[in-house]
Order: structure tokens, then sequence, then C-alpha cells
């Protein structure tokens, strides 16, 4: 007994000593709202300080607040730039680095403007007041301008005010209610004032575009033929003369991707000792499939070096130096990956390694071969790295995330199985965070869009972070296949889509969960399906061709093919991509598009279904959820279809964001629990 | 000869479009009790604002003169007069928050005395009125209005979401249902008489003015609702709603003639896109269709002294007024060449209706009992006489498969020369369940 009471404070000195041993929680929703999004980093010209957008949820607004902040290349004296502007986006160091140019709204919902800030202290100066805003820019290379893009003006505004506004419809998308506007190039002062036209005309500089202003006296930009959105499948670069102030094409044929390198002046006498030029080029002709880097070489753009010859994998970033170091970004497996290229040497392109961490392509480099970069993990959100020249050891230099080491995180890797394309495929399998091997877990598909695109590993957007770890957290297994399409395995992966538009992918998930059945590790009563977007159209092809599902969420979900190719905004051009060229507007083409639209097999569907997109969604027209909602319902199929009161693709409010997740989580919490 | 050398022929013009904005229009007749005045919604477009004007104006049946009560009334809609003629009640935009002028406006019910004074708003509903009834005493409405979103406070917070069902793909948000209230006409707080269900058409106090006739939507967003619409008669103090006896899968819209006798519209079990009107006792039972020797889709109804009713129907390439007796005797009412739009009927049986003649854009006629042919009471769109118009007459023709069809063809001002012809445009009515006259 008087063992027992010497014995009882040390047993609560214990207890207070060993307190941070308590289990950690699983993530919920709110937690997720404090997610801080970094992005845009950009090393300073003398490569000593990265500037970035970081970007928070300010739930009660319902918005994300974003603001600009400097950070030296080793991490430390991190300070905010800018307080209270809205809508800050795309920082942009002057040549000297004496003033940092950015994109901030004057007013929450107005347009964005073009604005300056000097480095040596002082506010921003607003330099543009283009009724329509600016949508890119550039800096002169004496740092004394900037070119930018901004949409024309209606030509027949009075008209217009008087309410004279019809619009002539081509290749509009369905919720068209104004003539679109041509972009075109403008410059004006570094210090503001007037502003110069640049270019004029019924054709339209790529809205949202990058051009390049070059040392001499060169912009290049990317032209497409119209205002209209989906023609930009035909874009090419253009280069201004502000000399002759006259714009020519360059002569590279279609070359898509809106961004493309600064050139860079070498000493020397071969064509590679001028400027050259660095440009995405789509392998297929069309700018939906792959796209490979080319390079152009000196004043006359001689053909040179193109990615195809060695990486095979779709190029989304790419940057250069001074050294010759071209960097790309492209999808690999289940990871995203940075590749280095040495210009004229003759070595193959190198894949870099990081171990546990990869690249996002979003990042800059210097001419040295520094490179900052959003860097992605398994077990946090994205952070901003710094990688010296000639290193290959990333440094963090920021910490924004830290908070979710507070909770137990879902283990996720790479999962591969047969298709009956000869080939495996690849997906990432996140395991229930309580997992216990032996047991059984019910299983969700998470589906990726596009179709052109890979789901990562990583946790990072709405599939890697917020829904696969609330459902993991939750018990679930969610696999995210990365089907035939996806381009993470190289070009004759990915355009075995073609042709082969919905059922060739679908062949693939149903392989798929064939092969996560076999391992034993899932329950085979309680398997659910759900994609967004190109997620969507896999989600009802499957559950209208097997009846295994317990329950389907399918959003913004492509269910017609003949719709997608009137109404959408990428109308016609898309969906012929897919088809081979076949237009819908033939017998033949009714008929293919018809055999490739879940809307056909709906009549098949038992599945309990939750139908979800917003209601002004210009890419999948949402008459395409009502079409299926009617198919299921009409037979007496358990359906629920939710609609979300937003213009776009997907809700990009905070709150609309995390309702969208909580009717999908809450579905399959319905339904497989 | 000297007046052919004086006046030189007139070319008379041909219609522009521009012309046509002169056009002014008419709506919602309205004749007092006594049959002495009418009330119309007269109106007109504002070309530089693209908006359009409605002014209420009183018409006088004797001497043709026009005043005009309101000017510019946003949102003019349903008027009514009061069971005495003394006062003129309508729904037109007012404020929300009566303590705050500069409140959120919706439609809302105003009272207009007659013997002078403002326009008094009498409700303040948050989602606005959508149609009143006076109480036969005078001293009461009945109004429906939709009820706010039951999430208001989470949809104000961006939580908007909402399931679909039938709606339009256009829809932003999840219908509400719409109840029943009443509310004294000197003001006051309105009281709900319904709800679990939502009003889906129209209603009307019964002749005792303790029950009301309504149209009843059990679910406001089940499948194809506005097809299956039952009549409910509500006992005002308790709140009961029964249903009355269904002639078919849907009936709305009850009309109570001044003997309480109940008028209302059902869809033809036969052919469920044509309207049959059933006349039934002050309790609502016992219906039966007064419509079957008239077969054609019934309009507006209105009763006649007598217990009789006058319907617009569309009749060929006409719309036509008809009388239909309780035993569903029919007979044309004279109108020479004037389409009906909508009518109304005073105490002694005098009918006055905006209608459309082939020359002449929308006036307000008037028919008394003993008349042979209407009078036209207003001049609004005498301007057209100035053009030279086209010429419709109606043409048959048989149908591939041995019906009769008809449609109305106009001709070129002038007409054609003979020997020439004139390029033809079909212009095709939609719905499909409509006409062209």
């Amino acid at each position: 007994m008087l063992r027992a009471l010497h014995i009882l404070p040390l047993v609560f000195l214990g207890a207070i000593a060993v307190a941070p041993a308590a289990t950690p929680r699983v993530l919920t929703f709110e937690d997720l709202r404090r997610v801080v999004t970094l992005r845009a980093p950009r090393i300073s010209p003398d490569g000593k300080q990265i500037v970035y957008v970081r970007s928070r949820v300010d739930w009660k607004a319902d918005r994300n607040r974003s603001e600009l902040l400097l950070v030296s290349v080793d991490g430390t004296g991190g300070r905010t730039l800018t307080h209270d502007r809205s809508g800050v986006d795309n920082p942009q160091w002057s040549p000297d680095g004496t003033r940092l140019a950015f994109l901030a709204s004057p007013e929450m919902g107005k347009p964005a403007q073009l604005y300056v800030m000097p480095m040596n202290g002082g506010d921003a100066v607003q330099i543009t007041t283009n009724k329509a805003g600016v949508q890119n820019y550039a800096w002169r290379p004496d740092g004394n301008a900037l070119a930018y893009v901004s949409d024309d003006d209606p030509a027949n505004q009075n008209a217009l005010d008087k309410h004279l506004d019809a619009v002539t419809i081509t290749d509009n998308d369905y919720l068209t209610r104004e003539q679109p506007q041509s972009a075109h190039l403008w410059s004006v002062d570094a210090a503001g004032g007037a502003a110069n036209r640049l270019t004029s005309g019924t054709w339209s500089v790529v809205k949202g575009s990058a051009p390049v202003w070059t040392p001499d006296g060169s912009i290049y930009y990317q032209r497409q033929p119209d205002a209209i959105f989906a023609h930009f499948v035909s874009e090419t670069t253009y280069r201004y003369d502000a000399s002759a102030r006259t714009s020519s094409d360059v002569g590279l044929g279609v070359d898509s991707e809106p961004k493309f390198c600064h050139t860079r002046i070498y000493g020397g006498t071969s064509p590679w000792n001028g400027a050259y030029l660095l440009t995405t080029k789509p392998r297929h002709g069309s700018p939906y499939l792959q796209n490979d880097l080319a390079s152009y070489g000196g004043r006359d753009l001689v053909k040179g070096w193109n990615s195809a010859s060695e990486i095979d994998r779709n190029v989304h970033w790419y940057g250069c130096t001074k050294l010759g170091l071209d960097f790309l970004v492209s999808n690999d497996g289940v990871r995203s990956a940075l590749w280095v290229h040495e210009l004229g040497v003759g070595q193959p392109t190198k894949k870099m390694d990081f171990g546990a961490l990869d690249v996002a392509p979003d990042a800059t480099v210097t001419d040295d071969g520094a490179i900052s970069f959003v860097g992605l993990r398994r077990d946090r959100p994205g952070e901003i790295y710094y990688l010296p020249p000639n290193s290959t050891t990333p440094v963090q230099i920021t910490n924004e995330n830290a908070w979710i080491s507070d909770f137990t995180i879902a283990k996720s890797g790479s999962f591969e199985w047969q298709t009956d394309m000869g080939t495996k495929a690849d997906g990432v399998l996140t395991y229930p965070v309580h997992y216990v091997a032996g047991h059984k877990y019910p299983l969700v598909l998470d589906i990726h869009g596009g179709p052109i695109s890979t789901s990562t590993w990583d946790m990072t957007g709405l599939e890697g972070l917020s829904l696969v770890q609330i459902l993991a957290a939750h018990d679930y297994f969610v696999f995210r296949p990365n089907y035939r399409g996806s381009d993470n395995l190289g070009d004759a992966f990915l355009q075995a889509i073609v042709g082969d538009v919905t059922s060739g992918p679908g062949r693939d998930n149903l392989a798929a969960v064939a092969a996560l059945r076999a391992t034993g590790m899932i329950d085979e009563s309680r398997i659910g399906v759900s994609g967004w977007s190109g997620g969507g159209l896999q989600t009802s092809w499957l559950i209208g061709h097997a009846n295994f599902w317990r329950a389907t969420v399918m959003g913004a979900a492509v269910t017609d093919w003949y719709q997608e190719a009137v109404l959408s905004d990428i109308n016609e051009s898309f969906p012929q991509t897919l088809f081979n060229g076949m237009s819908p507007f033939s017998p033949a083409g009714r008929a293919a598009y018809a055999a490739e639209s879940p809307i056909t097999f709906a009549t098949n569907v038992k599945t309990p279904t939750l139908i979800l997109s917003d209601t002004r969604d210009q890419r999948v027209p949402v008459s395409q959820a009502y079409a299926f909602y009617h198919a299921l319902r009409d037979r007496g199929a358990t359906v629920t279809f939710t609609a979300f009161p937003r213009y776009g693709h997907f809700p990009t409010d905070p709150v609309g964001r995390e309702i969208v997740l909580r009717a999908w989580a809450g579905w399959f919490e319905r339904w497989l629990k | 000869m000297l007046l052919a050398v004086a006046a030189p022929p007139v070319v008379m013009q041909t219609l522009k479009l521009s012309d046509l904005r002169k056009t002014v229009n008419l709506a919602s007749p309205q004749i007092t009790p006594d049959g002495r005045s009418v009330a119309l919604i007269v109106r007109r477009n504002d070309y530089d604002k693209d908006r359009t004007m409605a002014d209420l104006v009183l018409i006088n049946v004797r001497t043709h003169s026009a005043r005009t009560l309101l000017h510019d009334a946003t949102g003019l809609g349903q008027i009514a007069w009061s069971p005495d003629g003394s006062q003129l009640a309508y729904i037109a935009q007012g404020v929300v928050d009566p303590d705050d002028p500069a409140s959120e406006h919706t439609p809302q019910i105003f009272i207009l005395p007659m013997n002078g004074g403002e326009p008094v708003q009498i409700t303040h509903e948050k989602m606005g009125v959508d149609g009143f009834d006076w109480r036969p005493n005078g001293r009461e409405f009945a109004y429906s209005a939709h009820i706010e979103a039951p999430a208001a406070k989470a949809i104000k917070a961006h939580e908007d979401a909402f399931d679909v069902t039938d709606d339009a793909w256009t829809d932003q948000a999840a219908p509400t249902p719409a109840y029943l209230y009443r509310i004294a006409t000197s003001g006051g707080n309105a009281q709900r008489i319904s709800g679990g269900w939502s009003v889906g058409g129209g209603f009307t106090y019964a002749l005792d003015g303790r029950s009301i006739f309504a149209t009843r939507i059990t679910d406001h967003r089940a499948p194809n609702r506005y097809l299956s619409r039952q009549l409910v008669r509500i006992n005002i103090r308790t709140g009961r709603a029964t249903p009355l006896p269904q002639l078919s899968s849907t009936q709305s819209d009850p009309l109570r003639a001044i003997s309480g006798q109940i008028a209302f519209a059902f869809a033809n079990p036969h052919a469920t896109m044509q309207t049959e009107i059933a006349l039934a006792d002050a309790r609502g039972m016992n219906p039966r269709s007064v419509t079957t020797r008239l077969d054609r889709n019934a309009g507006d109804a209105s009763f006649l002294p007598g217990g009789s009713l006058l319907l617009t129907a569309n009749d060929a390439t006409r719309r036509r007024l008809f009388r239909v007796t309780p035993s569903g005797a029919v007979s044309v009412v004279p109108l020479g060449a004037i389409n009906a739009s909508a009518a109304t009927v005073s105490r002694n049986g005098t009918i006055a209706f905006t209608g459309v003649a082939p020359d002449r854009p929308p006036e307000l006629y008037l028919l008394t009992p003993t008349a042979r042919s209407p009078v036209r009471l207003t001049n609004y769109n005498g301007w057209i006489a100035r053009y030279r118009l086209g010429v419709t007459r109606a043409v048959t023709w048989r149908t591939f498969d041995g019906m009769t069809a008809d449609g109305v063809l106009t001709s070129p001002p002038g007409g054609v020369k003979k020997g020439t012809r004139a390029p033809l445009v079909l212009y095709i009515h939609g719905v499909p369940v409509a006409r062209t006259s």
C-alpha cells in the first residue's frame, strides 16, 4: 500500500513527460482549411532572394487571400511584400532586380492590372488601367517598359450600351453571353503613363499567354486566328518587330503551351552560339496530346534538339540557363520529375533524383543554373525549395504547412497492373489510415480527369490532399489509376486513348480493380468509383459496364460526347482529336460518338449514384449531368443530382470546393460504411 | 375636280420595325362590379432605357376617357377590385422591410382607395407575393408567396449546393414551396393558412369566406409536378385541406361565382394537352365538365350573371369568347373581326376585353349585354391607321393523313399584281399547343 502511494506521483510525472505520445489525429475538412498554397517562386537576378505567392483560405469571406513574400535563398529573412491586395499573382523581377512587377486586382472582382514595386522601398504603383485587365506580361530587357496582353474593348460599345447585344455564335461555348474580344499586345513605361497598342486585328494573342521581349527589340508571342477560346489549338509563335511595328510568323507551325523560354546569348560561331528559343511542340499536331520540348537556334531559328528523342514524356514546364542547361518537368510513373538536358554536348537527358521529393511544374531557373520550385512530398502540402547551381540537394526554404505533422497521414504508393495492351499501367494506392495487414477494407476509385493527365503520389491538389486523405482517414483504400491516355508512361501509352476514347481507359480501370481485388486487401462488397470531368466520364462508363460497384460519385462528367462536341468551350477540337479526327456530324461519326458515350449504357446502371456539377460549367456542360440524371431516375435507379450554383469546371471558392468534397465523401460514407 | 387638285393622293407608308416601337400593349382589364369603369395595365416600351413602363389606367366606359392612376409602376402585375368596387388592389414592387425604404424590393400587395389617397402597401413578404384574392366581405386578402430557402443563412455563406430533380438546367437554386397566407386589408401581420405542400396555381375564397379553394402540388419538386395538381378546400380556422373530387390527373385554378358555385380547369382525361372547365357546387363537390361540346382548349374563364361561363379559346384562326351554360350549351360572343385576349365581366354582364383586330394592335373593347357588337373604348394604337398593312386571311388544307388544318396567310401590302409572284416565308408558331390568329 505504501509502495503504491510512493509510486503514484512518479506515474503522474511520467504521464506529463510522455504527453506528446498521444495518438495523432486524422485530418478533417476543417483541418484542411489550414493548408497554405505556395506558387510562382521567382529567383531575383542576383540569385540571392526568392519571391513567391502565398495563398490562404479566408473561410468567412469564402475567398483565397494571396500575397507576395520575399525570402533569402537560404530560407532566412522571410517577409510579406504585399498587404490587403486582391488577386496577387505572377511576380516577375525587373532585369536589374531593382523592381518587382506583379498582377493584382485594384478592387475585388475587378480585372487584374499590372503593378511595379520598387525593391528599395515604396508602395507598388499601378501602371495599367485597361478596362479588360492584364492577362500576362514581360519586362523589356532594359527594364524601362513592359509588354502586356489585354483583351480589346468591344468595338460596338455604343450599341451594347443600348442593349443591341446579339451575339453571332461560331465555336463559342453554350454559356456565351457576349462576343469574345481579341487579346492584343500593349506596352507601357515601367513608371506608368499612357499605354501603347502594339498589335491589332481580328486575330488574337492567345489569352493568358506570356510574351517574351528579347534584347533585339522583338516581342515573341502566341497567336490564334480569332478570339474564340477553342481555337487556341492552332496557336503559333509570332514575332513583333518593334521598329517596323509589324508581326510575322516565325515559321514553327503549331507550337503549344503559351509559355516559352527566354532567349539567351552565347559567344562563338555556330547557330547555337546565338539566341535560341524553346517551345513545346505537339507531337501529333494537337496540343491536347503529347507535347515535346523543341529548341530552335539563332536568329533563323534552326531546328535543333527535341526532347522526344530522349525522354518521351509530356513536358509541363521547362527553363534554360546561360550554361546551356535545359530543365524540364514532366509526369513520370506516379511522380513529377525534373529532367536536365545539356545543350550540344551529346549527353543523354538525366532525371534528377531528390529522394522522396518531387518537383512541381512551377519553377524558375537562373542563368547560372539555380532552381527554385514548389516541392512535393507524400506527407505534406507543397513548400518552396531552392536548388543551388551544380547541386543535387534542394533546400527547403518555407515551412508554411508544418502544422500537418500533428496529423496521421495516410500512406501512398505505386500499384501496377497489366492492361490488355500488353503493357503495365500504374496508379497511386493510398492506404487506410488505420490499416492493419490481413484485414479487408472498402475501396474507392478516384479517377483523374484530363484525360491527358496523371495522378501522382504527392499530397497536392484536390485529389492527393483533400479527398484522398479524408477518405483514407475513414479507412478506405483509395486508388487513383493512370489509365491509357495518362501522360506518365510515354507517347504510346498516351496515344492509345485516341480512337478508343472511353472504353479503352474503361477496360484499363476494370483491370486495375480486378488486380486490386486479387490482393486480398479489398472488401469486395464495398467498392466505390468516382471522378471529376474525364474521371466522371470514366466513372459513368464503368457503372454502365459492371455492377459490382456499391456507390458512385460522378462530377462534371462527360456523359455524351455529342453534347461535348457542340456545347463545350473546347467543342469540336477536343472530341475530334480523341476520335482520331472523326466529326460527330455524319452517320458514322454519330454512331462512334454514341458508342463511346456513357449515356448510351445508362440503362445498365444499378449502382447508387451521386451526380455533381457546377450549374455553369463551360467545359463540361451541365446538360450532360441532367441527361444522365433523368436516364437513371426515370428508370427508378437510386440517384441524387447535387448542383453547385457557380461558373466554371470546379468551384474555386473555398466553401464551394469543400461542399463538393463533403458531398463526395458523404456519399461513400452513406453507401460503403 | 377642284377637290382632286387640292388634295393630292396620300401615299401610305408600310411598316418598318422602328414603327412598331409605338405599339402600346394592354393587359389585365378589370371591370368594376357596377360596370362603369375598367382598370387595366398599359405598357409602353422605352427604347432608350430598354425597358417597359407600366401605367395603371382607369377607363370610363361612358365617356371613354382615361385617367392614369399609377405612373410607371415597377412590377405591376395582378389587379383586382374590392367586392364593393371602392378600392383597387394590385401587385407591384414594394419594400420587404416596412421600416427601411432602402430595403430589398419584391412584389407586394397594395391597395389604392378610389375616393382619394395614395396607395398603401399591405404585405412585406421576403420572397414576394405571387397572387391574391379578396375575401368576399372585402376585409381580408388571401395570398400566396414562396418561402425563403430553409438554409438561407448557409446559402448566404456560399454553402449553396442544391439537389436537382426536374429543374431547368438554368436553375441556380432549389425551388421553394409557396404557401397561402391571410392578411387584413388594413395591414398588420400575415397569418399562414397552408403548409407542407405548395400552392401550384390559382385560389379563391369560398362565398362564406371561411374556406379557400386552392390548387395544390403535394411535392413542389416531384416529377412532372405541374401535370399532377389537385384542388383542395382549406378550412381557414383549422388549416385542414380537404381534396375535392378529381376529374383527371390535374385540376387547378378555381373561380367563384356570385352564387358561390365553383368553376375550375382540368386536363382532358383523354387528351391531356387540352384544358376543360368544370362546374361544381359551392362546396366544390359534384363537379362536371361543361366544355365537352365546346371541344376547344379553354383559356381564361369568368362567370356571367345566371351562372354561365365566359371562356376564351382558340377556334380555327381566331381567338374567340364563348358563352357556355351550366348544361354545356355553347354560343359564340359576337366580336366582329376582333380576337379577344383577356376578358372581364361586371355584375350586370357587361364584358370588357382587350382584343386585337387584323389591322390594329390591342385596344380595350366593351360589349354590353344587349349590344350586338363591341365598342372600342381606347385609341392607344390608332397610329397604325396611317400605314398600309398586309392583308391576312385564313387558309385551310388537307393534311397527308386526312385532317383539315388551317393557317393565316398575310399578303404584301397592296396585294400581288396579277401575273406576278411574291416570295413566301413560313412563320411557324411554337409550343406547339398554340395557334396563330
